[in-house]
């Protein structure tokens, strides 16, 4: 019964599809006084730079209907100082534990991740290839052979610790940088960071960012993102794809499996509601007792394959979207 | 969480406040909603937790059952607090869409709570009389530290500014507390409004101040607690998503790293080549703060329309 919630991601085995962004979380601690994270399928740290990153001037953040748009600019005290303060906090989660790098360069991610797997206790790095504040700096995943290079820089220096390389949304064909990803090295995708986005305060006249542009995320990108992951699960239906975008219940987390993906990130959510991730993980239990699904393995891209039995003399249903 | 270099001074005086005790997700009911003057508002709220364990300094992010298309719950501080009747009471200016709908919520009404949160300020064992500057609705989590002094017994008094006496919200609370305030109209001439700072703080032999509301206020109030020799405290104002340290967003800068000397960062945008500047750090308003020295805060040139009120 205990595994019913388990998902396979590459060589990566998750006790349930339901984890963190990173960037949305800090490494758990703050988390832990309302609940276990250990309970999550992963937990994921707050992206590690490879020297200390100041993160962006304010204001950081600016709502949209449905959004949230952040500059935060990945705040980071480098390697040693992760290690020493955030490391710990992440190691007591008795989950997956995944690490989010980052970077301005292939050199920067290997060096990083050469320098993390000396320590005990990750079972995975996430390669944060896709943040929208650097002005540009650090969006290697707008280019197949940008994203191929940071893959084979890194897989030479993590010592055999699984690859996972963050995507953008915002790009001519998301297919062929994951395949870039995929082929040099990467074991699963996430798909998909924010989109670049802006407001102008009218009231100044100004950009409403310090940083003048940022990133959306939040319900008001969660169709977009799931035609992305609907898409390449079309292209490359053994490419295993993490979901990040907009969720915010467990109806949208299975919009997400049904679609293909195998495992979802929820962020934004946290912000306003710090019990999100608990909520989804028992609600996705609630929908498959409900529905009398033995795995939820078995939902995964089912909607590509037919859609879900509808026994009616069961009780309930759940609206996508709802 | 980013952490600031425990080197510097002004850090360390911030560490003084107490840690935040552990927040929660509440739910609480409006047990009044009623329009002040101006375009302000009050709601008193039942919620025993936050009545009961919240401490000065403190805030809670609010929103109502029925929010979406809005996303995040939004940053008040809490202006009272009565742990027998189980309620506490904020003060806001109705100013965009998650203003407008808690002020049209309705006694009875049902409201998610997320706190107490942000550090308390540590007022037993700093020296008084307490000043207490505001503006607007930065009135209101003075009237918190009114009501905490007058349980401690502490002497405190209030400066209130406004455009006109009648737009100051909160008087009445304040001479419950037995703070006497001074109201000061803004005629726009900062001398004269120095002279009468100066003043207040003489008569009243202030010897701790607290400033909410206003930037320009929050310069002057530091120039004066230089010149007196006496310690000032500032609430910094951020845009703020979470209010638990989740997100990072509420960043505000700290005055030391300005001029600090050390290496700028070859990977950061601020690093050589771009300003010449040194690497600017920031301090997150939700864990670190709200309350800072006000010589920790850079509070920016004559900007204080972007605070006020």
């Amino acid at each position: 019964m205990h595994t019913r919630l388990e998902v396979r991601l590459g060589p990566l085995t998750l006790k349930n599809p339901v984890m963190p962004a990173a960037g949305c979380f800090n490494s758990g601690g703050e988390l832990a006084q309302a609940f276990d994270p250990g309970r999550l399928g992963a937990v994921i740290n707050k992206t590690v730079m490879p020297r200390p990153h100041p993160g962006n001037p304010p204001p950081r953040l600016a709502e949209t209907p449905s959004g949230l748009i952040n500059a935060i600019g990945i705040p980071s005290d480098g390697p040693e100082a992760f290690v020493r303060e955030q490391l710990p906090i992440l190691r007591a989660a008795q989950t997956t534990r995944i690490v989010s790098i980052g970077g301005f360069s292939p050199g920067d991610f290997a060096e990083l991740a050469g320098r993390l797997a000396e320590e005990t206790g990750i079972d995975a790095f996430e390669l944060d290839l896709s943040c929208p504040n650097h002005n540009g700096r650090g969006l290697f995943a707008l280019h197949p052979e940008a994203t191929r290079e940071v893959l084979r820089q890194t897989s030479r220096q993590a010592k055999g610790i699984p690859l996972i390389a963050k995507l953008a949304p915002v790009v001519t064909d998301i297919t062929e940088i994951a395949r870039a990803a995929l082929e040099a090295g990467a074991v699963a995708v996430t798909v998909a960071n924010t989109y670049p986005a802006m407001v102008i305060d009218v009231d100044r006249g100004l950009p409403a960012l310090g940083n003048t542009t940022g990133g959306l995320s939040g319900p008001a990108i969660r169709p977009i993102t799931l035609r992305l992951v609907w898409g390449l699960g079309q292209a490359l239906p053994e490419l295993p794809v993490i979901a990040a975008g907009g969720i915010e219940t467990a109806a949208d987390a299975l919009q997400y499996l049904l679609a293909g993906a195998r495992a979802v990130q929820v962020g934004t959510a946290l912000f306003y509601d710090p019990l999100a991730l608990l909520r989804i993980l028992e609600g996705l239990e609630a929908f498959l007792e409900r529905r009398g699904i033995d795995r939820i393995e078995d939902l995964i891209g089912a909607a590509r394959r037919g859609g879900l039995r509808t026994d009616l003399s069961r009780e309930g249903s759940l609206q996508p979207g709802g | 969480m980013q952490r600031p270099s425990p080197q510097s001074p002004e850090v360390v005086n911030c560490r003084q406040h107490r840690p935040s005790p552990t927040w929660g997700l509440h739910r609480a009911t409006v047990v009044s909603s009623f329009p002040e003057v101006s375009s302000y508002h009050r709601l008193t709220i039942l919620s025993p937790v936050i009545a009961g364990t919240s401490q000065p300094g403190q805030f809670v992010m609010l929103r109502t059952d029925r929010w979406a298309p809005l996303l995040l719950s939004r940053p008040f501080d809490v202006m009272q607090v009565d742990p027998a009747g189980e309620t506490f009471d904020i003060l806001f200016r109705v100013k965009g869409e998650g203003t407008r709908r808690l002020a049209a919520s309705c006694a009875g009404d049902s409201l998610q709570v997320l706190g107490p949160l942000g550090r308390a300020i540590e007022l037993a064992s700093g020296p008084s009389p307490v000043g207490l500057i505001g503006r607007g609705a930065g009135i209101a989590p003075l009237v918190r530290i009114a009501q905490e002094c007058a349980r401690l017994g502490m002497q405190a008094a209030a400066f209130a500014s406004a455009r006109a006496p009648q737009l100051m919200p909160a008087l009445a609370e304040l001479r419950r507390f037995g703070v006497p305030a001074t109201l000061s109209k803004d005629s726009g001439d900062p001398a004269a409004l120095e002279a009468s700072l100066d003043r207040w703080i003489r008569d009243n032999q202030v010897q701790r101040l607290y400033v909410c509301g206003s930037r320009r206020l929050a310069r002057l109030a530091r120039r004066l607690c230089r010149r007196h020799r006496i310690e000032g405290f500032g609430f910094a104002d951020a845009v703020m998503a979470c209010g638990t340290g989740l997100c990072h967003g509420c960043a505000t800068e700290l005055a030391q790293h300005r001029s600090g000397t050390e290496d700028p960062d070859p990977g950061s945008p601020d690093g050589p080549g771009n300003s010449g500047r040194p690497r600017a750090r920031y301090a997150l308003v939700c864990v670190e703060g709200p309350v800072f020295p006000l010589d920790a805060l850079v509070l920016g040139a004559d900007d204080a329309s972007r605070q006020e009120g």
